[in-house]
């Protein structure tokens, strides 16, 4: 070994990398090499820093740690944060549908509530959509159609796959 | 040698508890935690200089591995994944302490007292004054002191390291090299030779 393969070699690769015999031919050829010396020691500081002490946790880490898991439930915690696919589609459903009921039965102006609700069946099963659109004021043709939107997005969300957790508790019990 | 180049394999009783915690005991977890403690509160540490801090975030990151097991895969060693969660926890910690930090010397500035002001991990350089080599490594920037640890503290390899880190291999290997040369200049400036070191 010679002080350039030495100097390669440190340079692209760190000493504790090295093979053990790399190691002990490159301390004996320093030995005799005062900048090939340096050069090593500098790699000494390697072994110092490898037996580097730990940290001791504090008394009663653990069971801080324990504590604070227990009220926390795996795996439900992230999806706890925000509204799960089902209910998302539940409430899309049910909030068009009851958008929906009260566009239907809202009365045209100067009706009494509910007044219009048996004439508009009348006229929606006899056809003449135009004479309920008459009988209804624009905002709730708007309101409506909204809702029959939700309704129709809310049902035509995929259903949500078994989740990991709960296929394999299921698989246990 | 050859085990700093290689990936660590999970450890069988590790994978144990894992799979027991998944299936729903979770005192199983105190497994993991006890075997890891060490390193990652050794990290948080090293990263916060505050070791008062670095027991509530090395908390933090058991925590946070236990909410996130299910993402945990069993087939690989767990170290590197507890250390990148720390260390991603420990860099928000740190940006939290600058801008504290910043904050307290304004806020000191106003008073006209700033020779009061303390900076962060003072009180544990002070605390730990006859440890030199940890002393050598607080004085290293943090991209340097955490590779530091990870690698020849924690024997993560060069790739495992980089990986945590969100960097290249050539650059782990860089800030180890400066690392290097920065501790022993630190010892030296002290008057210490590394030889000195117990």
């Amino acid at each position: 070994m010679n002080c350039a393969e030495l100097a390669a070699a440190l340079e692209n690769q760190l000493l504790r990398e090295r093979e053990p015999h790399w190691v002990e031919e490159a301390r004996r050829h320093a030995e005799h090499c005062p900048s090939c010396s340096r050069l090593l020691e500098l790699h000494h500081v390697e072994e110092q820093l490898a037996g580097l002490c730990a940290v001791e946790p504090s008394s009663g880490f653990l069971e801080h740690v324990m504590t604070r898991i227990k009220s926390k439930e795996p795996h439900r915690i992230e999806s706890a944060r925000r509204i799960s696919p089902e209910a998302f589609q539940k409430s899309m459903i049910v909030v068009g549908a009851l958008i929906l009921a009260a566009a239907y039965v809202v009365p045209a102006a100067g009706q009494p509530w509910l007044a219009n609700l048996w004439p508009s069946i009348g006229l929606m099963r006899s056809g003449v959509l135009s004479a309920y659109f008459v009988a209804h004021p624009p905002w709730a043709m708007i309101l409506a159609g909204v809702a029959a939107l939700l309704v129709v997005f809310g049902m035509a969300l995929p259903e949500r796959p078994v989740s990991k957790h709960v296929a394999r508790k299921s698989t246990i019990q | 040698m050859a085990r700093y180049d290689s990936e660590q394999e999970p450890e069988p009783a590790i994978v144990d508890s894992v799979r027991a915690v998944r299936a729903g005991n979770a005192q199983a977890y105190a497994a993991i935690v006890t075997r890891f403690q060490g390193p990652i509160l050794t990290l948080c540490a090293a990263i916060l200089r505050d070791r008062q801090a670095a027991q509530e975030l090395a908390q933090d990151v058991f925590v946070r591995a236990y909410q996130r097991l299910d993402t945990f895969d069993v087939r690989r060693p767990m170290k590197p994944w507890l250390v990148k969660i720390a260390y991603h926890l420990a860099q928000e910690k740190r940006r939290t302490q600058v801008r504290q930090a910043a904050r307290e010397r304004a806020a000191a500035i106003e008073r006209e007292q700033n020779d009061a002001v303390e900076r962060p991990g003072q009180s544990l350089i002070a605390a730990e004054r006859s440890d030199l080599l940890w002393q050598a490594v607080y004085a290293l920037p943090m991209a340097e002191r955490t590779a530091v640890l990870l690698y020849y503290r924690e024997s993560l390899s060069v790739k495992e390291v980089a990986a945590v880190m969100g960097i290249s291999p050539g650059t782990v290997k860089t800030h180890l090299f400066r690392a290097r040369s920065q501790v022993q200049l630190n010892l030296r400036a002290k008057g210490i030779d590394e030889g000195d070191i117990p």
